[in-house]
């Protein structure tokens, strides 16, 4: 039996080697979407965790504190509990004209929080002296190289520093917006001081192992050394997680889909070949192998087979995806590779190939040796039936999830789901009647396409890879404009505002006002905090301050009087997004519960606002409010520029040099801000391309696989005097209405398939208003057309004619 | 697959390893080489740098200078043997930057410091004034780190390659001389430096022994050595008294309207500096730095000495050497008064008094800045027990009697605390000493002409040498000497310096006026060592004196002092009975002259 089977696969080695490659791709994709969401996590921790590392603790200055800590003879290290302390002094410095961070450690503690891998340079010599380390992307950007030396400034105050190391871009280095210089404390004390001097503005704890972090930072700010200061959690896994999540939902549930594809992909694949193996069955039959033998060979094969694409596709998936995420995320972060996803998913590809490779067997069994040896097909009246059910099924989900609003996230799933099924189910019946209409041509090539579409099922199989696989693709790039629309669109909003930061909690904003070009100048909380409900709790982003209203063209769902009254009192109304309506339903009156700089107190919902502000997920406050509340006073002024923005922003860092505020437009503080966002949408759009690139190189595979049962019937045309090109042209029109077909159809699911993705994303707790950009969804099925109707082209169908089949 | 495949497929198999095995090695041949080609373009790229140092520095003192002139074009030049001389030195320091680890970068902006306008204006006139080298470094902005090794490393520098730069100057002078035979004026140049440089050969160049003992003393002290040449440099005048001011209070730097408790995290955290100094002179290193200094200082400190810069150093050796011994007791003194300077009451009441800031009229700054120094110096008493302060005078006035140069700080502050308890209850004339028994009119005057010397001697030194190069007058050369107090010290000179026309001194008039400085320098420092001898035990029981009776219970200096420490500071100025109080009450604490000192220590 093993030699009968090794035979086989070496009869055909080219089909052999499509196979073992598609379940190869199908392993490595199914792959990429179970690990997707955990290396986005891993990514968003290490660059929220970029400048805090190891440590557990933070106290950092603010607004009303002091802005140098004290860290002599520091009480902190007396404190049970409290492993390592390690101060830090970080400023904002100007470069020539640019922002940079510096950020200095007491000398040879530059490596205690985070290591640092250099690719030029000595990592060892970082902190000594006058000695900082930069990233490549900085070293990039100003030029700079080992050895080099640099001038930074603060107001008057200047200090030089020597590049001794330039680092990757991992460890501190992950959040190196703006670029980071990395040095010693002493050194960098001279933008502040005439002379040197271990003055720090942070410092940085490690508890010991089990150690209380919650009761610690309550010890610690009840210290009359740190009452005033900012003292919190170094990391917030909570706010990561919940980050994480949001950025990942709309791949995991586009993923979904591709698992699905994945598998049917490899069971398609299998079925494309079968007749010839009914024919090979039969022949077995004659010469007297029994029905376990004949089992036997073709398990061999699939077996084989399978675990020849399920090892390569383990190898594949771990090269291509790693490779991915270090091209996107970050070149030098280590992401781990889940032994068990990858186990997972060539255990699915594996299983779903063996099971395909089974259903050939099945049927000869049910037939006889002389049915199997003409390959007679019994029509089926199986898809008869299941085409208009799978229709129905869709249409009363899709009813369902737009009429019933509790269940419309449940539904979008679930409609989702049936909305593919259907299309893979009854693209083939469209493909049929497309046939049958070109079928009516005059030209004989015309006819000869259609009548072979509708004679062979693996042009069926095809179309339904092909459509199925389009829309995943229209999906899977639907899904990246909508997470790259929904966390950054908003920005542009904001191009005519500037921040001010480093601002004391008692500076007058009319001083910002005299400033020409200046339209207003309104002082803000701009914190993060936590609000809770009954059925929720997230972190939000705070617009604190009663003017908070005019930064932003809000709508209003609630009166706008009524919004103004309120927030012009002393109670604590909050105003929150529609979103919280949609999600949890959160409606005016409510009392919730908000959390900020570690108190918590009872805020009312005074009204509803609309805008895709952090995608719903902001708080309106009034200043006061939130310094009776919480005792936290102002610590940004936003200051709104008539026309040139950057000029104004200019214009503030030099009236205000003396107060070494920080003067930036918020374009570019958001640069600063979604710095790892954005490396994960870079990922989301690889990711697409890829699978998508795969979805198609296996569709391409399993036609030119399935064409190979065709060789005869081809041959028979040519005998019969059909040229090589009336038949190639016949080739041509069988892709290209299989293209067609499945652009059609796609692009006409597509929409749908996208409210159902942002409905199912609502699970998630992501609310978006309907979004569809029909030029996405146009290029990626004009393209996916496009190169698969050039197939017969491409591959040179015309020279494998041959009138004598061998 | 037959033989005949088999065999190909072995073959080509053994030729792609073997193609393997050579591009590897290959690779690895390139990459030492590229590794070699790089670290030869840096050390390159570093001996570019510091020629670049030589060329400006050269070009800066003259514009026809520059650097590695051939023996011909400096026969040409009018101060041939000036250039040699200053060519030699600068080659040597240069050297020493070379070698050191100070990064490539900053020898490169130290070129283009020295080369800048600012820079240029500095050099021109470093002859006069090497001191100039200080503005010069902070304008290229090296760390105290970085001075700190280069001190060293020319510390060494001078021991290992004096000789040899010596020698090499002398050959190219007498090889530059007879090329410029036929111009007077060159060869005179070269003349004299030939005789300055054969000066220095004989008196400056170390034995191999000498040179060992020196290496090693310098090894030992190295660690401290460089922790107080970092200090400082960077804790330097300019940083404490103007810049600082202008950093926290004035509005212009980072720290714009300054709190309470930032000035006393500020200060607390400048302190770790004087922390850090005092840990790092223990018994054993200061013993090592003085043991290094007096060894520098005995072999270099000469006239004879052609390096500007050289002599700077051993200059700020000398002034080292005066004080290192009272180091760390000062930084106990520091840090308790440190302790003070934190509290909050006392920060409040200094925010207060410059928030008056220019309204303030000077007798309010006076009261108050004596107020300020009470409530310093109470709490610094109240930190060191009596036995304690005692044992740090012993200390201190034990190494002040071996050698004249270490006396200053205790004559200060004796002279300080008599100076209040010597002019009486009305503020006569009449110059009543606390303690008679040991300090009369003729030990004041003795240890005034000590400080007086201690001061002006160098200075004296250094004008004759100007002198010499017609940069100084006689009058000049007159009046530093005068300011050395030699009369008080008996030293009565055989030669007299008068000329017969001031306008035209003849060569027997130089000769005379040698004989005069030579005897100066012959004498003097012995016998003001003698007197200081003499005095150190007198000061000692007098300071011990003070001590014991501001602790005594009921000791009035205690009484004022502490009575003064409780005043708050006047933001309006005082009635005038209030002012007369307070004279009294800084008279009885012996404030008075603590606070003369101060006064004319820190002007502002």
């Amino acid at each position: 039996m093993w030699k009968l089977a090794w035979k086989n696969l070496k009869a055909k080695p080219l089909r052999s080697a499509a196979t073992a490659f598609a379940i190869a791709i199908a392993v490595a994709m199914i792959f990429a979407m179970l690990s997707f969401s955990p290396a986005v996590y891993d990514f968003i921790y290490a660059s929220q965790t970029a400048t805090s590392g190891n440590s557990d603790i933070v106290i950092s200055t603010n607004s009303t504190s002091d802005r140098i800590i004290n860290n002599v003879a520091s009480p902190l290290k007396s404190l049970d509990g409290v492993a390592n302390v390690c101060p830090s002094l970080t400023l904002y410095a100007l470069l020539g004209d640019e922002y940079v961070q510096v950020r200095g450690f007491e000398q040879g503690r530059a490596q205690e929080l985070q290591d640092i891998e250099v690719v030029a340079g000595n990592a060892q010599d970082i902190g000594v002296s006058d000695n900082v380390a930069i990233s490549q992307a900085a070293a990039k950007r100003f030029g700079l190289k080992v050895g080099d030396r640099v001038e930074l400034s603060l107001n008057d105050n200047k200090t030089s520093v020597i590049i001794c190391a330039v680092a990757k871009a991992s460890g501190y280095f992950l959040a190196d917006s703006p670029y980071l210089f990395l040095g010693r404390i002493n050194r960098f004390s001279k933008l502040i001081l005439p002379m040197e001097s271990p003055v720090c503005n942070e410092i940085y704890i490690k508890a010991e192992a089990g150690a209380d972090i919650d009761a610690l930072v309550a010890q610690i700010r009840s210290m009359p050394e740190y009452s005033a200061m900012l003292v919190r959690r170094a990391d917030d896994e909570g706010y990561i997680k919940e980050q994480a999540d949001s950025l990942s939902a709309p791949v995991v549930l586009s993923g979904a889909a591709v698992l699905a594809l994945g598998i049917a992909v490899v069971a398609l694949l299998f079925l494309s070949s079968e007749s010839e193996k009914l024919s090979l069955i039969s022949k077995y039959g004659v010469v007297g192998a029994t029905k376990k033998q004949i089992a036997g060979i073709f398990l061999i094969e699939g077996v084989t087979l399978a675990g020849i694409g399920a090892l390569v596709g383990s190898a594949l998936a771990v090269g291509i995806f790693v490779a991915i995420l270090k091209f996107t995320l970050s070149s030098s972060l280590v992401f781990g590779i889940s032994a068990w996803r990858l186990f997972a998913a060539a255990v699915i590809g594996f299983a779903a190939a063996v099971a395909s490779s089974a259903v050939p067997v099945v049927r000869s069994f049910k037939g006889t040796i002389r049915q199997n040896q003409i390959a007679v097909e019994k029509k089926s009246k199986l898809l008869k039936i299941l085409c208009p059910v799978m229709l129905a099924l869709a249409a009363v989900s899709v009813a369902i999830e737009f009429a019933v609003p509790s269940l419309t996230a449940v539904f979008g799933v679930i409609s989702l789901a049936l909305s593919l099924a259907a299309l893979g189910v009854c693209i083939s019946t469209v493909l049929r009647g497309s046939a049958k209409a070109v079928g009516k041509c005059a030209s004989p090539a015309a006819n000869v396409a259609a009548v072979n579409i509708l004679r062979d099922k693996n042009f069926s199989r095809a179309v339904t890879m092909l459509g199925v696989g389009m829309t995943v693709s229209m999906m899977l790039f639907m899904a990246w404009s909508l997470t790259k629309s929904v966390f950054s669109d908003y920005v542009s909003d904001f191009d005519k505002m500037i921040f001010v930061t480093n601002v004391r909690a008692d500076v007058d904003t009319g001083e910002f006002e005299a400033v020409e070009g200046v339209k207003s100048a309104v002082k803000i909380v701009w914190k993060q905090g936590e609000l809770s409900g009954a059925k929720f709790n997230k972190t939000m982003n705070l617009l604190g301050s009663r003017d908070a209203l005019s930064l932003v063209d809000f709508e209003f769902v609630t009166a706008r009087d009524t919004v103004d009254e309120l927030l012009a009192g002393d109670e604590p109304y909050v105003f929150l997004d529609v979103a919280l309506k949609e999600l949890y339903g959160v409606k005016t009156g409510d009392v919730l519960s908000f959390t900020l700089e570690g108190k918590t107190a009872e805020v009312t919902v005074g009204g509803i606002l609309k805008h895709r502000l952090f995608s719903g997920n902001y708080v309106v406050l009034s200043d006061v409010a939130i310094s009776r509340l919480y005792g936290v006073a102002p610590d940004t002024v936003v200051v709104t520029a008539e026309r040139d923005t950057a000029k104004v922003a200019d214009g503030l860092r030099a009236k205000f040099a003396d107060n070494n505020y920080y003067a930036v437009d918020v374009l570019t503080a958001y640069k600063w801000d979604m710095q790892s966002t954005d490396a994960v949408f870079d990922l989301i759009g690889t990711l697409a391309v890829v699978v998508s690139v795969f979805i198609f190189a296996i569709t391409v595979a399993a036609s030119l696989v399935g064409r190979n049962t065709a060789e005869k019937s081809r041959a028979a045309l040519l005998n019969a005097g059909m040229s090589k090109t009336s038949l190639l042209k016949a080739e041509i029109i069988e892709y290209c209405l299989i293209a067609a077909t499945s652009f059609v159809l796609s692009f006409a699911v597509s929409a749908l398939l996208t409210a159902c993705l942002i409905h199912a994303l609502r699970l998630f707790g992501l609310y978006f208003e309907f979004m569809y950009r029909a030029w996405v969804v146009a290029v990626v099925g004009i393209v996916m057309s496009a190169l698969y109707a050039l197939t017969p082209v491409a591959f040179n169908f015309k020279k494998s004619y041959n009138i004598r089949k061998r | 697959m037959n033989i005949n495949m088999k065999k190909l497929s072995k073959k080509v198999l053994y030729f792609i390893c073997a193609a393997l095995v050579l591009i590897l090695c290959a690779s690895l041949l390139f990459a030492c080489n590229t590794e070699k080609k790089r670290l030869e373009r840096e050390r390159q790229e570093r001996q570019k740098s510091a020629y670049s140092v030589e060329e400006a520095f050269l070009n800066g003192l003259d514009e026809d200078w520059t650097r590695n002139m051939r023996s011909g074009d400096i026969a040409l030049l009018d101060k041939a043997g000036d250039y040699i001389v200053v060519e030699g030195w600068t080659h040597t320091v240069c050297d020493v930057l070379v070698k050191s680890d100070l990064q490539t970068a900053k020898i490169k902006a130290l070129a283009e410091a020295i080369r800048s306008e600012s820079g240029k204006k500095l050099i021109a006139d470093f002859g006069a004034n090497a001191e100039l080298i200080l503005p010069l470094l902070k304008q290229v902005d090296l760390t105290p780190d970085d001075i700190s090794f280069l001190v060293y490393d020319m510390l060494c520098a001078l021991v290992k390659e004096g000789g040899s730069t010596l020698n090499g100057m002398l050959a190219r002078l007498n090889e530059v001389k007879a090329l410029a035979i036929s111009t007077p004026s060159t060869v005179a140049n070269i003349d004299a430096q030939i005789a300055s440089i054969n000066t220095a050969r004989s008196s400056l160049v170390p034995t191999a022994a000498e040179a060992e003992a020196m290496l090693d003393a310098f090894a030992d002290a190295k660690q401290p050595l460089e922790k107080l040449v970092s200090f400082a440099y960077n804790m330097s005048i300019n940083a404490i008294s103007d810049n600082m001011y202008d950093a926290i209070f004035a509005g212009n730097g980072a720290l714009t309207d300054i709190s309470q408790s930032e000035i006393a995290t500020l200060i607390s955290t400048l302190l770790v500096n004087v922390t850090e100094l005092k840990t790092s002179l223990d018994d054993s290193a200061v013993a090592s730095l003085n043991r290094a200094f007096s060894l520098v200082i005995d072999k270099f400190d000469s006239d004879d000495m052609p390096s500007s810069l050289y002599a700077q150093i051993v200059k700020y050796a000398k002034y080292a050497y005066m004080t290192v011994d009272v180091i760390p007791a000062l930084c106990d003194v520091v840090n308790a008064a440190g302790d003070v300077l934190t509290k909050d009451d006392f920060l409040a009441q200094i925010m207060s008094f410059i928030a008056v800031g220019e309204d303030m009229e000077d007798g309010m700054k006076e009261i108050n800045t004596s107020i300020i120094a009470a409530k310093v110096m109470l709490g610094v008493t109240e930190k060191f027990g009596e036995n304690e302060l005692c044992a740090i005078i012993e200390k201190i006035c034990a190494q002040a009697a071996t050698d004249h140069q270490k006396t200053s700080p205790v004559i200060l502050l004796d002279l300080a605390l008599n100076l209040s308890s010597a002019f009486g209850e009305s503020g006569d004339s009449d110059l009543q000493f606390a303690h008679p028994e040991h300090m009369t009119v003729d030990k004041v005057n003795k240890m005034i002409a000590t400080l007086f010397f201690n001061a002006n001697f160098e200075r004296f030194k250094e004008t004759y040498r100007n002198f010499g190069r017609g940069l100084a007058t006689l009058s000049q050369l007159r009046i530093a000497a005068e300011n050395c107090s030699f009369a008080t010290f008996d030293i009565i000179n055989p030669y007299s310096i008068a000329v017969a026309n001031p306008d035209y001194i003849s060569a027997e008039d130089l000769q005379r006026i040698k004989n005069w400085r030579d005897y100066y320098v012959s004498v003097a420092e012995s016998k003001v060592n003698e007197t200081v001898k003499e005095l150190s035990a007198d000061i000692r029981e007098d300071l011990t004196l003070f001590i014991r009776e501001f602790y005594a219970e009921g000791s009035a200096s205690g009484e004022a002092m502490r009575e003064m420490a409780g005043w708050s500071l006047f933001t309006q100025s005082p009635p005038e009975q209030e002012a007369d109080v307070w004279m009294d009450k800084m008279r009885q604490s012996n404030l008075m002259g603590i606070w003369v000192l101060l006064a004319i220590l820190f002007p502002n």
